[in-house]
């Protein structure tokens, strides 16, 4: 888990600083993180049904076996609506547990109010959106860690 | 004016309308699709954002994520572009009473002129010419029969809500009439989900002349002229020119007289043009209004001077046009080459792919409105047009001329383009001698094809082949 950690934080320095990739060694260790959302043009970045994605091996090449099963457990979700990003009177917050259908958020447009559900139950590892700010189609929203039964 | 619009469109359009909002200070948000992401309007836009997949339907005909972006960008208006949504009633309806103006006509202007035989009815109340051929829709076969011996053979079976040539079927004789009135039929309705159809009287050898209209919301209606864009392949335009060859002063003052009449009477606004035939004997029919910008419009804004995308801002935005009919003067000639990505030696097979060197031709009185670059890679998605190129001269030959060298000078490697196959055209006798009509490429475009397959097979040429063009 602790390892998850770090990578978690890797991650979002990379997002912050709008790198799309990032290598790492240490010591006997080393690790590739690939920004969301993919090149377009990807194939293996078709969204899937519900706006979620699972995180595979290419976004996150990890050579031990625990950084490799928390790869599998990411799942990220994605905007399939063009609107505005509302969070709602209770605003999920990194780290909380969710159930799959609870609400993360809210996309209103002009004429919808698209409820954003969780995907699976798990935990949500990182929130890539604010309050308020435009919402264009395939945005990463929310990544989260899947709950696994081990 | 506004101070903020959405543009629902991609490539040349939407960087033209892009180039005339930099000029009058209007902020631009821009839409793409996820196939669109490198696209040159993307770029250019002060905001752009991404509202669907590749495909058309779910991203660029997308109305309620459009209109919802339009909303999160606090933007006052959308402008259409041409083609997509820019003659779609229940968008220009529902983008009204999302509290936007749309940069067009009224929904009610776009449903009536977009029914064909509503807007063909419309018209000969007007006072405008329509061919000989029936009144309204025809529901069956036998009155259509009936109609089409009237007016007589040849006669073509249109689609009511159709354009582009589809729903569309020439009959030259009376015992082909029923089978290929019912392949119209049920192309019409396959191609617009409706399918009506209506019989009009062929002319053999007509020109495709239209005349441009702006009309505001004052009851102003002015005309800026004829396009002639006869030089077409399966009713798509290829090359149009302004003035055209064949108009003299009166008739053309007749025609545009007409039309101004007709706007008039429909209580047109915005920009449009009415599409007619003229036959050999200097006879106009009215064919279709178009209720949006066209393709060809640079030809007009060449000639007369006005920026017609800005028109289309001050009319929307409830201004009272400043030109009047008599400040509307032509000024020498202009003729626009639509360049596609088309494989000529190949039936003008689609060439998509990535450009690997474009370089456009430039120098005085050459335009290219265009929306890729070297590295930008012509998606098999939407259609194959990758530029225009305008040339203006104080007269016909020198305009063609300027065409002839731009088209020599414009060089795009990577894809396969119809350049070789516009060059030919433009330096044919039959087209310099201004003596043509819209059979003039099915005439023609064998011997064409053939001049262009005998020269090697280099993708970035624009040489010419050894041909006399007197095919």
């Amino acid at each position: 888990m602790k390892s998850g950690k770090m990578i978690k934080k890797l991650y979002d320095a990379m997002v912050a600083n709008h790198f799309q990739n990032l290598e790492i060694s240490l010591g006997q260790v080393s690790c590739r993180l690939v920004a969301f959302p993919h090149d377009p043009t990807d194939p293996s970045a078709v969204l899937p049904e519900m706006g979620a994605a699972e995180v595979g091996s290419d976004d996150l090449e990890v050579p031990q076996d625990s950084e490799k099963s928390l790869a599998d457990k990411l799942v990220k979700v994605i905007a399939e609506r063009v609107g505005v990003f509302y969070s709602g009177s209770n605003p999920v917050s990194a780290g909380q547990s969710v159930l799959l259908g609870n609400v993360l958020g809210t996309i209103r447009g002009i004429s919808f109010e698209y409820h954003i559900n969780a995907p699976v139950d798990g935990r949500v590892v990182s929130i890539h959106i604010n309050e308020g700010e435009i919402v264009e189609y395939g945005r990463m929203l929310f990544c989260l860690e899947r709950e696994t039964n081990e | 004016m506004f101070k903020k619009i959405l543009i629902a469109n991609r490539g040349e359009v939407a960087v033209r309308v892009i180039r005339t909002c930099r000029r009058m200070g209007i902020i631009t948000v821009a839409v793409f699709s996820e196939a669109d992401r490198e696209a040159l309007h993307v770029k250019m836009a002060d905001e752009a954002y991404c509202i669907g997949p590749a495909r058309s339907d779910l991203s660029y005909l997308n109305i309620p994520n459009l209109l919802s972006l339009a909303q999160a960008t606090h933007c006052e208006a959308i402008h259409p572009g041409y083609g997509f949504l820019s003659e779609n009633r229940d968008f220009a309806e529902i983008t009204a009473k999302c509290g936007f103006v749309f940069i067009g006509p009224t929904p009610h202007a776009i449903g009536r002129m977009g029914q064909k035989s509503v807007a063909r009815d419309l018209m000969q109340r007007s006072g405008v010419p329509v061919m000989p051929g029936s009144v309204g829709s025809l529901e069956d076969v036998a009155e259509g029969f009936r109609i089409a011996r009237e007016v007589g053979f040849p006669v073509l079976v249109k689609a009511s809500s159709g354009g582009g040539g589809k729903g569309m079927r020439l009959v030259e004789k009376e015992s082909d009439f029923e089978s290929l009135f019912n392949m119209a039929r049920s192309e019409a309705h396959s191609a617009f989900g409706d399918g009506r159809v209506y019989v009009e009287k062929f002319l053999q050898y007509p020109r495709h002349i239209e005349i441009q209209v702006l009309a505001d919301t004052h009851g102003n209606v002015i005309a800026l002229g004829e396009r002639e864009c006869s030089i077409q392949r399966r009713y798509q335009k290829l090359i149009e020119e302004a003035p055209s060859p064949v108009l003299t002063e009166a008739l053309r003052r007749k025609m545009m007289e007409t039309t101004i009449r007709a706007v008039h009477a429909i209580e047109y606004q915005n920009a449009g043009t009415v599409e007619f035939l003229l036959d050999q004997d200097g006879h106009f029919f009215f064919m279709e209004m178009n209720t949006r910008l066209q393709v060809e419009h640079p030809v007009t804004e060449m000639v007369y001077g006005y920026d017609l995308v800005e028109q289309q801002f001050r009319i929307a935005a409830g201004e009272e046009l400043t030109i009047k009919q008599e400040d509307v003067i032509a000024r020498g000639w202009a003729v626009e080459c639509r360049i596609n990505a088309e494989d000529v030696r190949n039936s003008f097979a689609p060439s998509p792919g990535k450009i690997l060197e474009y370089l456009p031709p430039g120098g005085p009185w050459v335009r290219v409105d265009s929306a890729v670059f070297t590295g930008y890679t012509v998606s098999p998605n939407y259609d194959s047009m990758v530029a225009k190129v305008i040339a203006w001269g104080p007269d016909r030959n020198s305009a063609l001329d300027r065409m002839d060298a731009a088209l020599h000078e414009f060089k795009i490697r990577g894809i396969s383009t119809t350049i070789p196959f516009h060059r030919l055209v433009i330096r044919h006798p039959d087209f310099r001698s201004g003596n043509f009509s819209t059979n003039f490429v099915p005439q023609h475009l064998d011997a064409l094809i053939e001049a262009i397959r005998s020269e090697p097979a280099t993708e970035e040429s624009t040489e010419l082949p050894a041909m006399t063009a007197a095919g």
